[in-house]
């Protein structure tokens, strides 16, 4: 206390100067603690923003491939048109066989959109399935028992499969579900809450629309037949189907990948001989 | 003007590390923010303590240096023996500490100026 008293003037300069470096100190501590608390922000605790970010930088991708895809498309459809110019069908007769060959083979794998009469089906939830559910509940309004009724009244995967299957078996010639392109190799398959068809989310949620073209009554007496999905699963009793009969019905293309990473043709072996014309 | 230097000199600091992406590993993030909580109290204890004139070099430096440590520690030791909540304690007693020495530099500095100002309508 006294050495202050003595030369006070000095004495502050030294210390405003000490406080001075500690200062520096404090402030590489403060911005090493706030620098490092931002990265953590950024990557560590909300799981889900990592998740977000990872997921839009897919769907950016696919995208992109999208794009390559719909370009290399247009390609060859160029090419083709090509091909039919430079070889019309009267100087070559082979490759115009050839041409409707490949048309016939595309529009059995599902690769062009259709138009024809056909049928439309709306699968929905039951519009009184919490109503049923209570009652099959014992009254309950929540809880595992009403929550295990109300599926019984719900849309699943296993029943958009029933009506198509149905549809197929009534000679049905080309199916979509929700603007879906049903193709050979396409499932039909929940993934929570939404159903997932030719491996995308295009399925959507309830209601589910769909819509196939073949002959019409047929297909509709097939849906409606005693014995039948609708009628064993009792959607129909609860409102959970309508079906329209249409004179024109359009159905998209399947615009899914079309490559083959597995199966392997066999040398040698036996290609189908198929009927095209329904005439054998 | 003199007083302006510590302010210059944390800004200094500041800035060379910031923009640097500099970064703890994420399991010291808390301990290091401990130890800037205790790195501003001493330093305002000290500016206090220059104030009042009775400030003395061997205890501010050891101050920051232990007060910096010794909260990291605390919290560090919390974890360990399960009551991660110990680190409250530091923060606690370092912000008490901190809002009591600024409330003293405050009134040290607004005593300054009202004393100038009754001087300048003396004179």
């Amino acid at each position: 206390m006294s050495v202050i008293v003595a030369a006070p003037v000095q004495k502050k300069k030294q210390w405003i100067w000490q406080i001075t470096v500690l200062s520096v100190v404090l402030g590489v501590l403060l911005a090493l603690s706030l620098e490092t608390e931002r990265v953590q922000k950024e990557n560590l605790p909300p799981r889900f923003s990592i998740l977000a970010k990872e997921y839009r930088n897919l769907q950016a991708i696919n995208e992109g491939y999208a794009k390559q895809i719909a370009k290399l498309n247009v390609d060859i459809q160029q090419y083709e048109r090509l091909l039919r110019q430079s070889s019309g069908a009267k100087s070559s007769p082979a490759i115009a066989k050839l041409g409707q060959k490949l048309q016939e083979a595309r529009q059995f794998a599902g690769l062009t959109a259709l138009q024809g009469p056909g049928v439309i089906v709306k699968l929905m939830d039951s519009p009184k399935r919490k109503e049923y559910a209570q009652r099959y509940a014992g009254g309950a309004d929540s809880g595992a028992q009403y929550e295990a009724a109300l599926q019984d009244f719900l849309v699943h995967d296993s029943d958009v499969n029933g009506v198509v299957n149905e549809l197929r078996a009534a000679g049905a010639e080309a199916i979509s579900v929700n603007d879906q392109r049903l193709v050979a190799q396409s499932a039909i398959r929940c993934v929570g809450p939404i159903i997932f068809i030719n491996g995308k989310p295009g399925g959507g949620s309830p209601p589910y629309i769909i819509k196939a073209i073949g002959p019409r009554q047929e297909m509709k007496d097939a849906l409606e037949m005693t014995g039948g999905y609708l009628d064993t699963q009792h959607l129909r009793e609860y409102n959970m189907v309508e079906i329209q009969v249409a004179d024109q019905v359009t159905i998209p293309a399947y615009d899914g990948p079309t490559f083959f990473r597995y199966a392997k043709p066999v040398q040698g072996g036996q290609v189908a001989q198929q009927a095209t014309d329904g005439r054998g | 003007m003199m007083v302006w230097l510590p302010v210059v000199g944390f800004l200094a600091g500041f800035i060379a590390v910031y923009w640097r992406a500099f970064t703890v590993p994420s399991d010291y993030a808390p301990y290091l923010s401990l130890a800037a909580i205790a790195g501003i109290d001493t330093i305002l204890g000290g500016v206090r303590a220059g104030f009042e004139g009775r400030f003395e070099n061997d205890v501010f430096l050891s101050g920051f240096v232990v007060n910096t440590v010794m909260a990291a520690a605390l919290a560090y030791f919390g974890d360990q023996i399960g009551v991660p909540d110990l680190y409250l304690a530091a923060v606690v007693t370092l912000g008490g500490r901190i809002f009591l020495n600024l409330s003293l530099i405050r009134r040290y500095w607004l005593n300054k100026a009202r004393a100038a100002r009754r001087s300048d309508q003396g004179a």
